[in-house]
């Protein structure tokens, strides 16, 4: 067996998964690792996208478009992987002063952190789906902390902080240049969709009650 | 005895030999038969390790399937139009027709159910609970809510075939240990459908399609809009029921309870929206044990969750089974072989309780226990504050005495058991009108009329009433609640009103229009007498005009302190128009001591050098025992006549002396009335003749504090806030002396005290003039009351009520007091808490106002949809100018109201149209949550300090040119040494 990332793949998970750190110093070694951490990410995505299907059954999307749209939704996964990636990279760079070659590394390692969130489509089980997608979160977080102790060679708090500012840039970034790249994002997911898709929780909540008092008055128009 | 001595040894030396040999014969095939043992059991046991991993993902696997129902008939995957009207479900027992229902209650069942017939003991209970309940109460069964499409699990589906077989089985228990697997399958099944309902994603989904279910069978049986609904909810049931309820009272608008029998419930559903949950469990109940442990949101660390919250607010009755009672089977709440030990069966006992609690005869204990005795209660030990003190037959001379009012008498409130026949309150009748004279002394039913204004009204105000925390904690601290009313279902507020106090004392004067009718078809021979407004408390039933000559010193002591109590007066002589009339004895005694507030409610003590004596007085009253007069209440005639002392003109001079002078003297004794006219008469007449008999204008009370020596406890801090009210002032021709005259009458929004004042419409000779429970004599106050005619002109107003249009006259000062009516009313039960507190998101001010901008919000709602109105008022100069005045002062009210652009949430929603858009927040105490009252109080900054809002909103009506009467008292009767008038804090500008 050829000795890539892609071949070894599933060790690789179990290791993420186990929170060896192992795991994390082999993806930087292996060949096509970045191909291998990105259909970690991938995998995560789709995985997540049909935990959340209910935003999709909320939007009412038909059947074909549903799978559609959750392969769409996987692939802005991804996207957004890189970009937190990067957002994490610049973090590492104001905290620690790396140098362009960390990039790629923590692209890895990001990826391979996202081992835990496989399990996603979990969270669509009823009433046991929310607590185990904060359990989901918090395990994919600590893969993440494990594999940037690996790969940039931090301590535990460094990793940390690593951590926490590239959220902080994220959201800023977001906030700012990603606001048309967001904007095309949405556009595909509601093209995939085939409807406006609303994924904001108030708006949710929203389109629930305004469809409950149209069936109440459609069913007072009865005898 | 050797040989029996020695035998135990031998056979043990035996035995030992024996398994020596067995053992040395069998050595070489012991390992072979270990081994294949160990090789059977650990296949056995891989097979059922193997069987359990199978079972867990197969549940695993139907737990992702489980919501699928109900997202694929939400995404509308199953074609657009359901039919959902299909199996609406039955009645446990016919009802006739002729009968007019009075609830309606509608039985979900608990996980095993599989299909619309349920297991023999739940019939056998839903059998007993129908033939217990009175035919005009509506039974509804067969519902199946494990499904969203009402759909049983035998029919119509890719497994119908299974399900039957597992119904079979757990109908009729057989076919061993698998039989009993299989039959579990139904409960694991249904378990995942609950656990639906509880998401937080998919529960709303389903939820609603549960109430349409529910909806659905209602409508089917004949179910008339706000007839009131009980969910009875078993085990899962209880939580389908839960979710379903928020839903289903939106859609019907009507108040749904709900009994929980062994329920398993989230505590993640809003359960303040239910008029009320009982929660009914026993000792041995394990499952429902693990609904409190399994839903985070019950933990009381969740302090927040809509659970705690209403366990808080009262709105949560646990109710025990007894210790013995588990959760189905033979031991379950339907067990008709186990027996109580009072001998019931324990289906006796379910079909009891929830009998009881839906025909109102709730087994809950009332709110009765007080640790500290009220002031209300120490009143209760005069006899003059007793109404048994004043016979009910008595006459007055006409020529010094008249009657307050034509219709007076004394609410009391029928019991539990009389409530169903009644419909409202009984009245004693301490005054009728010539015309029904022999009914003084008698007691008669007074109801609400049937118009649609009042039926709103009703609609929304009436709730169920049980006690919270708070209240029952306030209680006893010593404030007066309305315990008699606890547990009540649908409480009016006519009950809210009779039941206010601990004693049927609340003495009142019925408002126009009384509409009287003899004798019901049912053949009670009472009189009913039905009203369009709330009755106005009142003190007294006669009233006279008298000067205070001398206390008699010589008469009896009646007093133990050595006050007198007897007084010589003379009475006002209307042809002479001076105090020559009638000399004669009257009654004043003195007021119990005020404990509280450190005071004396009032005094005699040098009334003859009060200044007001000199114009004379006012004294309400009636006579006792002995015939004399008593005085229970005063009012001076020199702030009450329409002459004031001063009349200022000009819109500067008018606010300058709002602003500065109107709390600027405040000597002891002293009272005074002023006119404001913000631009004077056209034709230089006396402004004074703008004011004429039947004018109403609307007034805003403010009351201080209660300073000097023995100044009250809320006095200590060096801002006095003071009290808020509005209400109205009509001017009459008081026939007495002849004049015209304001009669007065507050829409008091006063929390529950310790005073026993009651929240509602309360007259001046009452809320101040009261000798015991008035404030004439203790804080100083102003009345500003606003006339103006763009106010009070009536509309002919086009308002549409469920899509009948009905034309009606209503002035915007109508439109006002409904709206505070309906406050007041909220007021009396805290919403269905019993209890109301001072805090700075809901206190006297912020919710007189919010009536305020509800009128207002009214007012604009109705000119906007009647274009009828508009085209009226083009053709009326008058009224139309009028109207561009109401129009401007409306929006700058509103602005004033709101300074930060937006209303409050509750304001905004509060409305009586919709009263179920009312996010009705009354009765939670300040401390429950600090930050929010705070910010909601800050919200409305300008309406929570009383003398701020009284100003604010009176220099609004100024710049619009209404004029302004202000009638300013400080401490006025007797005069106590002790005590010293506080003005309220001016604050803001």
């Amino acid at each position: 067996m050829a000795e890539t990332a892609i071949a070894h793949l599933v060790s690789l998970i179990w290791g993420a998964l186990s929170l060896k750190a192992e795991a994390f110093q082999q993806i930087q070694v292996l060949p096509q690792s970045s191909q291998a951490a990105l259909l970690v990410a991938f995998m995560a995505g789709f995985s997540q996208a049909i935990g959340q299907g209910i935003v999709l059954f909320i939007n009412r999307v038909r059947p074909l478009r549903f799978i559609l749209s959750l392969l769409m939704s996987a692939l802005l996964f991804a996207f957004g992987y890189v970009f937190w990636a990067l957002s994490t990279w610049l973090a590492s760079i104001l905290l620690f002063r790396g140098g362009w070659q960390t990039l790629p590394a923590v692209i890895r390692t990001l990826g391979l952190s996202y081992a835990p969130l496989i399990f996603s489509f979990s969270i669509a089980l009823p009433y046991l789906g929310l607590p185990i997608s904060t359990l989901l979160s918090i395990w994919s977080f600590l893969a993440f902390l494990t594999g940037l102790k690996a790969a940039l060679g931090l301590d535990l708090w460094q990793a940390f902080g690593c951590g926490v500012l590239g959220w902080a840039v994220f959201e800023g970034l977001q906030r700012t240049i990603g606001r048309p790249l967001a904007g095309l994002g949405r556009w595909l997911t509601n093209t995939a969709a085939g409807v406006n898709l609303v994924t904001n929780l108030k708006d949710l909540e929203q389109i629930v009650a305004r469809r409950a008092a149209q069936v109440v008055n459609s069913s007072k128009d009865r005898p | 005895m050797p040989v029996s001595q020695r035998s135990p040894q031998k056979i043990i030396w035996a035995g030992a030999g024996f398994v020596a040999l067995v053992s040395v014969l069998t050595f070489p095939v012991l390992p072979v038969i270990l081994h294949s043992l160990a090789i059977a059991l650990g296949a056995t046991w891989h097979v059922f390790a193997n069987l359990i991993v199978i079972t867990l993902i197969s549940i695993l696997v139907a737990g992702f399937f489980a919501p699928l129902e109900a997202l694929g008939w939400w995404a509308g995957w199953y074609g657009d139009e359901i039919e959902t009207t299909q199996n609406p479900g039955s009645l446990v027992e016919p009802f006739p027709t002729e009968l007019d229902v009075t609830r309606y209650v509608v039985y979900l069942d608990g996980i095993s159910q599989a299909r619309f017939a349920y297991l023999p003991e739940v019939e056998k209970f839903l059998d007993a609970l129908a033939l217990d309940m009175p035919d005009n109460i509506v039974l509804i069964k067969g519902i199946m809510s494990y499904s969203v499409l009402n759909r049983p699990l035998t029919e119509d589906r890719l497994m119908a075939f299974f399900w039957r077989m597992a119904d079979r089985l757990q109908m009729n228990p057989r076919g061993g240990l698998m039989g009993a697997l299989v039959a579990a399958t139904i409960n694991i099944r249904n378990i995942l459908i609950v656990s639906v309902a509880a998401d937080q994603r998919y529960g709303p989904i389903y939820n609603q399609g549960t109430a349409q279910i529910i909806h659905n069978s209602l409508m089917n049986h004949g179910y008339q809009p706000g007839i009131p609904i009980t969910l009875i909810g078993y085990s899962g049931g209880g939580q389908m029921a839960m979710g379903a309820a928020p839903y289903l009272r939106r859609s019907l608008k009507a108040p749904i309870e709900l009994i929980s029998l062994s329920g398993v419930i989230s505590g993640n559903h809003n359960v303040l929206q239910l008029e009320h949950l009982y929660h009914l469990v026993g000792g041995q109940d394990l499952i429902e044990k693990v609904g409190a442990v399994m839903f985070p949101r019950r933990w009381k660390l969740f302090a927040l969750s809509y659970w705690n919250r209403a366990k808080r607010r009262g709105k949560i009755s646990l109710i025990s089974l007894g210790k013995q009672v588990g959760h189905n089977g033979a031991d379950g709440p339907y067990g008709d072989r186990a027996l109580l030990p009072d001998g019931r069966t324990y289906l006796q006992q379910t079909v009891q309780i929830i009998s009881d609690i839906i025909q109102d005869k709730s087994p809950l204990a009332q709110a009765t226990q007080q640790m500290r005795l009220s002031n209300y209660d120490r009143y209760q030990q005069s006899p003059f504050n007793r109404p048994g003190t004043y016979p009910l037959q008595q006459s007055v001379d006409p020529e010094y005495y008249r009657p307050i009012a034509p219709w007076m008498g004394r609410l009391i409130l029928p019991t539990r058991e009389q409530r169903l026949q009644v419909r409202g309150v009984f009245l004693e009748i301490h005054h009728a009108p010539p015309e029904y004279q022999h009914w003084v002394g008698q007691r008669v039913i007074l109801r609400w009329s049937r118009e649609p204004q009042v039926r709103a009204y009703l609609r929304a105000v009436t709730k169920d009433v049980h006690f919270s925390e708070d209240a029952s904690y306030s209680q006893m601290q010593g404030n007066v609640h309305p315990y008699r009313i606890d547990h009540w279902h649908q409480v009016g507020p006519l009950e809210s009103l009779a039941g206010s106090r601990p004693e049927d004392d609340v003495i009142v004067r019925l408002q126009d229009p009384v509409v009287v009718s003899d004798r019901e078809k049912m053949g009670s021979d009472a009189m009913i007498l039905s009203i369009a407004h709330d009755p106005v408390q009142i003190t007294g039933r006669f009233y006279g005009l008298v000067k205070i000559l001398e206390p008699l010193e010589d008469s009896q002591i009646t007093d133990v302190r050595n006050r007198p109590e007897l007084f010589r007066v003379v009475h006002f002589d209307r042809i002479s128009r001076q105090f020559e009339g009638l000399r004669e004895t009257i009654y004043i005694p003195q007021p119990v001591f005020d404990q509280h507030h450190g005071s004396s409610p009032s005094t005699t003590q040098n009334i003859t050098r009060s200044p007001a004596n000199v114009m004379g007085w006012y004294i309400y009253g009636a006579k006792d025992d002995a015939g004399r007069f008593v005085v229970q209440a005063i009012a001076p005639r020199q702030l009450l006549r329409l002459q004031p002392d001063q009349i200022i003109m000009g819109k500067n001079a008018a606010w300058h002396y709002l602003r500065q002078q109107t709390w600027k003297d405040s000597t002891k004794g002293t009272l005074r009335s002023v006119l404001l006219c913000p631009s004077s008469p056209a034709d230089d007449s006396s402004p004074l003749t703008l004011w004429e008999a039947g004018d109403r204008a609307l007034l805003i009370h403010v009351y201080g504090g209660i300073g000097g020596h023995k100044k009250e406890p809320a006095a200590s801090s060096p801002i006095f806030f003071g009290h808020f009210a509005y209400g109205v002032a009509t001017v009459v021709q008081e026939p007495l002396a002849d004049e015209l005259m304001f009669d007065i009458e507050y829409h008091q929004v006063y929390t529950h005290n310790i005073d026993g004042i009651t929240a509602g419409t309360i007259a001046w000779n009452r809320f101040l003039g009261d000798r015991q429970f008035g404030w004439l004599g203790r804080r100083p106050v102003c009345d500003l009351l606003i006339r103006m005619d763009a106010l009070t002109e009536d509309y002919r107003i086009q308002d549409a009520h469920q899509g009948r249009m009905q034309g009606c006259k209503r002035s915007v000062l109508d439109i006002l007091i409904a709206q505070l009516e309906v406050m007041t009313a909220r007021y009396r039960i805290g919403d269905g808490t019993g209890g109301t507190y001072v805090g700075a998101a809901h206190n006297c001010s912020q919710d007189s106002n919010q009536a305020l901008y509800a009128a207002l919000k009214q007012v604009q709602k109705m000119v906007k949809s009647s274009p009828d109105l508009q085209e009226r008022l083009r053709q009326n100069p008058v009224q139309e100018q009028q109207f561009q005045q109401l129009a401007k002062l409306s929006k700058t009210l509103r602005r004033e109201l709101m300074p930060f652009g937006t209303a409050r949430a509750d304001w905004q929603n509060s409305n009586v149209q919709n009263p179920d858009e009312q996010s009705a927040t009354l009765g939670i105490s300040p401390e429950e949550d600090a930050l929010q009252n705070i910010r909601m109080g800050l919200i409305s900054w300008r309406t929570l300090l009383p003398r701020l809002a009284s100003e604010t909103i009176a220099k609004l009506f100024l710049e619009q040119g209404a004029s302004i009467w202000v009638l300013r008292t400080n401490q006025v009767g007797g005069y106590d040494p002790d005590i010293e008038p506080i003005a309220p804090t001016q604050i803001g500008w």
